[in-house]
């Protein structure tokens, strides 16, 4: 299987500190990595360098085997991204913000795919409705209604977790795993380790700026996993 | 990409005519401007005919650095900012849109402001009105084009609102300089030819500006 997502030597200060010092590690399609490490590590950094939001100093991220630097635009057609913020504009309807931002990832049919996925993701009754008035629960089942519309290839995720309840949680999990199932690919930064542990097939650690990997098919058990990674980030 | 600029551009529209609010305060400033200048100043026509350019353009750009202060806010919002450099969109579009927004309303409040002037300054200055919303025009463009990249430039910083005009206004001078030669020349009768070098000087200005703001606008948006 031919490498999906690899980044190379990437390197990254912030002043005199050196954050990242030169990671590497590839992904294949259908793949799903769980990077992990403490506050101020760097993981959300690392993110933005890969989908293109923050330059780094060294290394490149390639995307199907070509550098993204060369085709930008198309990198950023094939991914979806989910962070703690939601990404809508507060002023504009669930519908408005939905044929905004898919319209600008190039996706087709708008007219019968935005309420299908309003639909889906249980958000049709306020398909009208200003997203200011949308609770976080909400703002998120209308990320996962975006990403349907758009059908990214690679996800990015970044603490996406955050101010879920638990209902909402079941509901995203379904949709990453479907999502996966279909042949997506993932990479979620995230401190609640159990919630993705189940999808993951790479873990990644990131401590003092390097890569410490643990081998999840060689382990047992989501217990020996946490201790692993309470020995590595201690 | 003039497309995607065009869909920015199309977005942006839709939010400020929902609420209106950077439109009317930028105009009521301009208005209240007017109205001080009107009082302070004598009220004979000679000393208004000379004053006119420079109270107009002053007018204008107290007026229109409010609206480029608030041209990014929108984008602040729930991170819209993130959303739309991880989207296809290239940075030259969202430079064009936003700058593109700011031209259409910085002209939509010239059209109401030279009549608001010609009342209380230069009665006459109403028979110019399509020459000087043409001025207008050009020297908007150098103006939004600069005042869009350092806009960007200055969004995350906390004091922007100190720092957008700091950076803004020595860089603007050559273009205001033209731009109150060239009224003047209007006002006199003389019209906007009689000045043509510092209108090729306009236009000069107007270019580099564009062009340097719309290369450098990638690397503003990736600090």
């Amino acid at each position: 299987m031919s490498e999906f997502l690899r980044i190379e030597g990437v390197e990254k200060s912030f002043g005199y500190r050196k954050l990242l010092k030169g990671l590497d590690f590839s992904l294949h399609q259908g793949e799903a990595l769980m990077l992990l490490g403490r506050n101020g590590e760097g993981k959300s950094t690392l993110l933005k360098i890969i989908t293109g939001l923050m330059r780094p100093e060294q290394g490149k991220v390639f995307f199907k085997g070509q550098a993204v630097q060369e085709d930008p635009e198309g990198f950023r057609a094939a991914m979806g991204v989910i962070s703690h913020q939601i990404h809508f504009y507060n002023e504009l309807t669930a519908t408005e913000n939905l044929h905004f931002f898919c319209a600008l990832k190039g996706a087709e049919d708008l007219k019968e795919k935005i309420p299908q996925a309003l639909l889906a993701v249980g958000l049709s009754p306020f398909a009208n409705t200003r997203v200011g008035t949308f609770s976080s629960g909400m703002g998120k089942r209308l990320n996962i209604a975006r990403l349907m519309v758009a059908e990214p290839e690679i996800l990015f995720l970044d603490e996406p977790y955050t101010g879920l309840d638990f209902d909402s949680i079941e509901f995203f999990n379904d949709y990453l795993f479907s999502f996966k199932e279909a042949g997506g690919t993932l990479i979620m930064v995230t401190h609640q380790i159990d919630l993705f542990y189940p999808l993951s097939d790479q873990i990644l650690i990131l401590r003092q700026g390097r890569f410490q990997r643990i081998d999840k098919h060689a382990k047992h058990s989501y217990e020996e996993l946490l201790i692993q990674y309470q020995e590595i980030s201690a | 990409m003039m497309r995607q600029a065009a869909r920015l551009l199309a977005k942006d529209i839709k939010l400020d005519l929902r609420s209106l609010e950077n439109f009317l305060s930028m105009l009521f400033f301009a208005v209240v401007i007017l109205l001080l200048f009107a009082f302070a100043l004598p009220l004979d026509d000679e000393s208004h005919e000379l004053m006119a350019p420079g109270l107009f353009w002053v007018t204008f750009l107290l007026s229109g650095i409010l609206n480029l202060n608030k041209l990014f806010q929108v984008e602040k919002e729930n991170a819209c900012m993130d959303a739309l450099l991880l989207s296809p969109l290239s940075r030259g579009s969202i430079f064009l849109g936003k700058m593109a927004e700011n031209m259409i309303f910085i002209l939509a409040m010239q059209v109401l402001l030279i009549p608001l002037f010609s009342l209380f300054f230069f009665e006459a200055l109403m028979s110019h009105f399509f020459p000087l919303l043409g001025l207008s025009f050009v020297v908007c463009l150098g103006f939004s084009s600069l005042g869009t990249l350092l806009g960007g430039l200055t969004t995350d910083v906390r004091f922007k609102e100190i720092l957008l005009p700091l950076l803004l206004f020595p860089l603007l001078v050559p273009l205001l300089l033209a731009a109150v030669i060239l009224l003047q020349s209007l006002i006199s009768g003389a019209g906007l030819a009689a000045e043509a070098d510092w209108l090729k000087l306009l236009v000069g200005f107007d270019l580099i500006y564009l062009v340097v703001s719309y290369l450098v606008f990638e690397f503003v948006m990736e600090l």
